[in-house]
């Protein structure tokens, strides 16, 4: 261990003040945000502190509209995708990435290219498709037990399938061209050596997949995992197109509703924000400190 | 190696079948509505063959002079590919940044946390405290106010300081370069720094011991080992943003300039859209969905060629 | 490790019981469906309407659905286009075209005729605005006109009369000049003196219009001499005489302005009373309201209205109807009149619920304004893309890079061209 050089530490100082310099940059709108909720909407463009403080734009929020309803459908559907995306993204990442098979790269790139389509034309044939899985099913099993409703206790949760149901809402989404790339790339940047120790020593592709390249890929699994939260806690369109009754709709179809045509209430808005964003910086602070630990560092040594 | 063509089946089914019934077959869809006029809920739709992409494309001769079938496509085409340029810089961010994180130094988890944030808050929120910001007038806009003073330092003062401040989203010539600098603050600390820590994670710390044995310094060892290590990720930040690129621009425009000032600000995203659920021409928007999946595709086969290959082999 | 995976793996199963116990099905029904919109006031006076029908047929099946205003008519079109769309909806007028001009909703003059509505009761304007090619698809909730608010305590101070009811566009730009303040001296406007809106009611009071009719189709109107004067007029509040903040382009409705009337930097605010729900909570100055100041061809203005429509697919249309009628009937309209947003429709209730004596402010001059000539755009298909189109062109004048005659030749070229390209696909217009 070498003393701390003068210039190390100047260097130390630099980088502090850049960081926190950037840090105030960035919190800019979070605090703007903040602030403006608790302004009466005609008081948003008065500089930045509320020259008087409200609570009316969250309790108007609350009263509003079902907000806990679309709060737990939001925490539903996001975490149940995440879950699910980022298991069937390994597996064929892994397969991308490490198995050699015909046709490997052109299916690969049949991946790649749906995520190149915009997705607005998209709509019109996904919801012709969601509008028919249940009448397919029906007939397919003679029944009408698909397009019925159904309801936990007094509560409505949506049909079994089809348009507002909740299979709708999480299906389509766990499928991911993009978890699948980004898994790939990083698993293209990963060492092989311990793979093909594993290899050698008889494990069979499932054991290399689960007991090593999974503990390798965790810190990709961990950012995966966020990303997809996160685009789905704030996915829009679909969850917009796919529901039409106020208990199956999430948060921001729910935080949608609050902006008038041509007539918006920003205090309200940001109000919804806030409470939309809290348990976000919640998931975010535990979450990174778990994936970007170093920890896995361990096994490229050992 | 031998071929491992059964358990790759196994691998990919399960996401492969959802890839299928959710994406591929809806993709097909509309392919397919690109060669019909398809006006949305409105009759039914007639074939009209690759006229929709002659309407598109093609150019016609007028008087001599090659005049476009729909200038607003070339037009729009060019904001957004100018809007692009902001992919570049804030790659650049997103590594540095990430590089400065990844050192032990105090605070890791606030600083990382803070700049995500960005990516947290709602679009809204961003765009109109940007809004805020780039306002023309020094005495509102702070940015302005910023440069108004500067100038009093350096004596510049009234009608002459005023005719330097950039009209940052009333002129056209600032206005996409305001939008280009919101866009870099908000994707700089975003998922790409996420995607660049991680990938620092699993660069072996013995490459820079070695470096430091051969008294490489900080710029060497990033030049030599932390840029090349990075090169997979780096490659799905440019294929992501590229395809994301091409594809976005509406939130800012609507809530930041309405597309203006003359159409300077507008997209090809917002230009689908309009076609699509205000003109109700959907088989017109499905062919300019179609060419831009085209652009996009030869960009990413481009990258490929000259990025993904060589790191495949590596 | 092993002990806490099995724990979790017992408690999911658990869990999945007990919740299966829960669970209930019902068979599908005929349900009839209701889409509204509108601020969380106006949603919750739609259920309460939803509510008091309900009490009063109890056999009648419905639900009432909110759903987010900006995308209602991507989500409505997505779903008439497959066949799967709500029975009744509401649209604001600015998407009548879009949604009639599909023929998915059911006209309602049969109905209209045969209930005996009293049609003559209604604002012409608001009829109109709910038809489409002669048929109409429509009938208004609410409805008011573009009108003016002024900040009394800015005239108090620097000494300007308040707007007089047949103020002209004179002197409307002489008050706004006398209104555009530099307070604090350092070269920079700290108060501009009015925000004047879309270019609509200038164009029309200035005795000209976008578009006119030519043997049988529209044409552009933009080279007629009122038009230009009237753009002239309009750029010149903001370049010559820079009693207008800058701002990105014409067509910017929807973006976000610092300078404000409520944060006291416009004395005068040319928007309409849609503003009030806000404007009532303003304690900083004293405000009142005016009408448009006349033009060179008097005082017009624009209407902006929200009304309910019916699918044509509907299963129960009769249903449709009967409920659509007591969600627009006067006991409907003058509750929403009480929100203090827009005026009812219908004459008979207008006055009667919309101008209250406990507000400072007069609502005499909406009710009033609605006497006017009152505007509508083009209600086509076509209009809005349109409009944006020439807005676009009409930019460059804005920014004083072009002369108002150079950007309306090309808005005149532009509009043509455009106008000529519709007519060539040869649509039924």
């Amino acid at each position: 261990m070498s003393p701390v050089s003068a210039q190390q530490r100047w260097q130390m100082g630099a980088i502090y003040g850049a960081l926190v310099l950037l840090m105030c940059l960035m919190t800019v709108p979070l605090v703007w945000t903040l602030l403006t909720s608790f302004k009466y909407n005609v008081d948003v463009t008065l500089g930045w502190i509320p020259p008087r403080w409200t609570s009316d734009n969250y309790t108007g929020v609350v009263e509003a509209f079902a907000f806990a309803r679309y709060y737990a459908n939001s925490l539903f559907i996001a975490s149940t995708i995440t879950a699910v995306q980022v298991s069937t993204s390994a597996l064929a990442a892994f397969a991308f990435a490490r198995l050699q098979f015909r046709g490997r790269d052109v299916i690969f790139l049949g991946y790649l290219a749906t995520m190149m389509i915009p997705s607005d034309v998209l709509m019109i044939p996904q919801f012709v498709l969601m509008k028919k899985i249940p009448l397919w099913l029906n007939a397919f099993g003679d029944t009408n037990f698909f397009s019925g409703f159904l309801y936990f206790g007094s509560q409505y949760i949506g049909h079994p399938v089809g348009l507002d149901s909740y299979f709708a809402l999480i299906a389509p989404g766990c499928f991911s061209a993009y978890g699948t790339f980004m898994l790939r790339q990083f698993l293209l940047g990963v060492s092989r050596e311990i793979e093909e120790a594993a290899y050698i020593d008889g494990c069979s592709t499932w054991g290399v997949f689960w007991h090593v390249v999974l503990p390798l890929a965790k810190p990709a699994l961990g950012a995966l995992a966020i990303f997809t939260f996160l685009g789905n806690w704030r996915s829009f369109v679909w969850p917009l197109i796919m529901t039409d009754s106020d208990s199956m709709m999430v948060l921001p179809v729910g935080l949608a509703k609050l902006s008038d045509l041509y007539n918006n209430d920003y205090g309200l808005i940001c109000a919804g924000s806030v409470l939309m964003l809290i348990p976000m910086i919640i998931v975010f602070v535990l979450c990174q400190r778990w994936f970007i630990s170093g920890i896995q560092l361990g096994a490229v040594k050992g | 190696m031998k071929r491992q063509g059964r358990a790759a089946v196994l691998f990919l089914l399960p996401n492969l079948l959802g890839f299928v019934i959710f994406t591929l077959g809806p993709v097909l869809v509309a392919a397919g509505m690109s060669l019909y006029r398809y006006q949305l809920a409105t009759g039914t739709p007639s074939f009209v063959g690759l006229g929709n992409f002659a309407d598109l494309l093609w150019f016609d001769s007028v008087d001599g002079a090659w005049q476009a079938r729909d200038p607003y496509f070339w037009q729009y085409l060019a904001n957004t590919l100018f809007l692009m340029l902001n992919i570049p810089l804030s790659m650049t961010c997103a590594l540095l940044l990430a590089v400065l994180l990844n050192r032990e130094i105090r605070g890791r988890v606030v600083f990382r946390t803070l700049f995500f944030i960005p990516h947290l808050c709602s679009g809204i929120a961003i765009y109109m405290v940007w809004t805020m910001l780039l306002t023309y007038e020094p005495n509102v806009g702070i940015i302005n106010g910023f440069l108004w003073k500067l100038y009093h330092i350096f004596g510049v003062t009234g009608a002459d300081a005023a005719a330097l401040l950039p009209g940052w989203l009333i002129d056209e010539r600032w206005a996409k370069p305001a939008l280009i600098i919101v866009f870099v603050w908000a994707s700089a600390g975003g998922f790409s720094m996420i995607l660049y820590l991680a990938g620092l994670q699993n660069i072996p710390p013995e490459l820079y011991e070695a470096a430091d044995i051969d008294g490489a310094n900080g710029w060497m060892k990033l030049r030599y080992i932390t840029i090349p290590q990075l090169a997979p990720t780096t490659f799905f930040i440019l294929v992501t943003s590229v395809i994301g690129g091409l594809q976005g621009g509406f939130e800012a425009a609507y809530i930041m300039t309405g597309g203006g000032p003359g159409g300077s600000t507008t997209t090809i995203s917002y230009y689908i859209y309009t076609q699509a659920y205000q003109q109700l021409e959907v088989g017109y928007a499905a062919t300019i969905s179609m060419v831009l999946f085209a652009l996009i595709f030869v960009a990413t086969l481009i990258n490929w060629r000259y990025g993904g290959s060589r790191l495949e082999t590596s | 490790m092993l002990y806490i995976r099995l724990f979790a793996a017992c408690a999911a199963v658990l869990v999945a019981f007990v919740g299966a116990r829960y669970i209930n099905w019902h068979p599908a029904e005929d349900m009839l469906t209701v889409w509204v919109y509108g601020s969380p006031q106006e949603a919750q006076l739609f259920r309460r309407m939803a509510e008091q029908y309900r009490r009063e047929n109890p056999d009648k099946l419905f639900r009432l659905e909110v759903v987010p205003g900006r995308s209602v008519v991507q989500k409505l079109l997505t779903g008439m286009d497959a066949g799967h769309a709500p029975d009744v909806c509401v649209l604001h007028w600015r998407q009548m075209a879009q949604v009639s001009s599909t023929g998915q909703l059911l006209p309602l003059d049969e109905l209209v005729k045969r209930d005996g509505i009293d049609v003559g009761d209604y604002y012409p304007v608001g009829l109109e605005a709910y038809s489409y090619h002669g048929k109409l698809y429509g009938l208004p909730v609410k409805g008011s006109t573009v009108t003016c608010f002024y900040n009394k305590d800015l005239f108090d101070q620097y000494g300007v009369e308040y707007p007089s009811p047949d103020w002209t566009w004179d002197e409307l730009l002489e008050k706004a000049k006398k209104l555009t303040i530099d307070v604090d001296q350092d070269g920079l406007y700290d108060v501009y003196g009015c925000s004047p809106y879309d270019i609509a009611n200038y164009v029309w009071s200035g005795g000209g219009k976008f578009l006119r009719m030519e043997d049988g189709r529209y044409v552009s109107n933009l080279d007629d001499p009122s038009v230009r004067d009237a753009v002239q007029f309009y750029v010149d509040l903001y370049f010559k005489h820079q009693v207008s903040p800058p701002r990105p382009g014409m067509r910017t409705d929807a973006t976000m302005s610092t300078f404000t009337f409520e944060a006291g930097r416009i004395a005068i605010d040319i928007s309409g009373p849609w503003r009030i729900p806000q404007y009532q909570y303003l304690d900083r100055f004293e405000w009142d309201t005016a009408l448009f100041p006349k033009g060179p061809d008097g005082r017009k203005t624009r209407y902006a209205s929200v009304g309910f429509t019916i699918w044509k697919n509907s299963k129960q249309p009769e249903l449709a109807w009967d409920l659509v009628k007591h969600m627009v009937g006067s006991q409907a309209t003058a509750a929403m009149a009480q929100l203090g947003s827009d005026m009812p429709p219908q004459r008979s209730v207008a006055r009667r619920a919309f101008v209250r004596d406990d507000t400072p402010w007069s609502e005499e001059t909406f009710v009033e304004s609605m006497e006017y000539d009152v505007h509508l755009f083009p209600q086509e298909l076509w209009w809005e893309d349109l409009y944006r189109f020439m807005l676009d062109d009409l930019d460059a004048a804005l920014a004083g890079r072009e002369s108002v005659e150079e950007a309306l030749a090309r808005a005149h070229q532009t509009t043509n061209d455009y106008l000529d390209r519709i007519y060539a696909q040869g649509d039924d217009l």
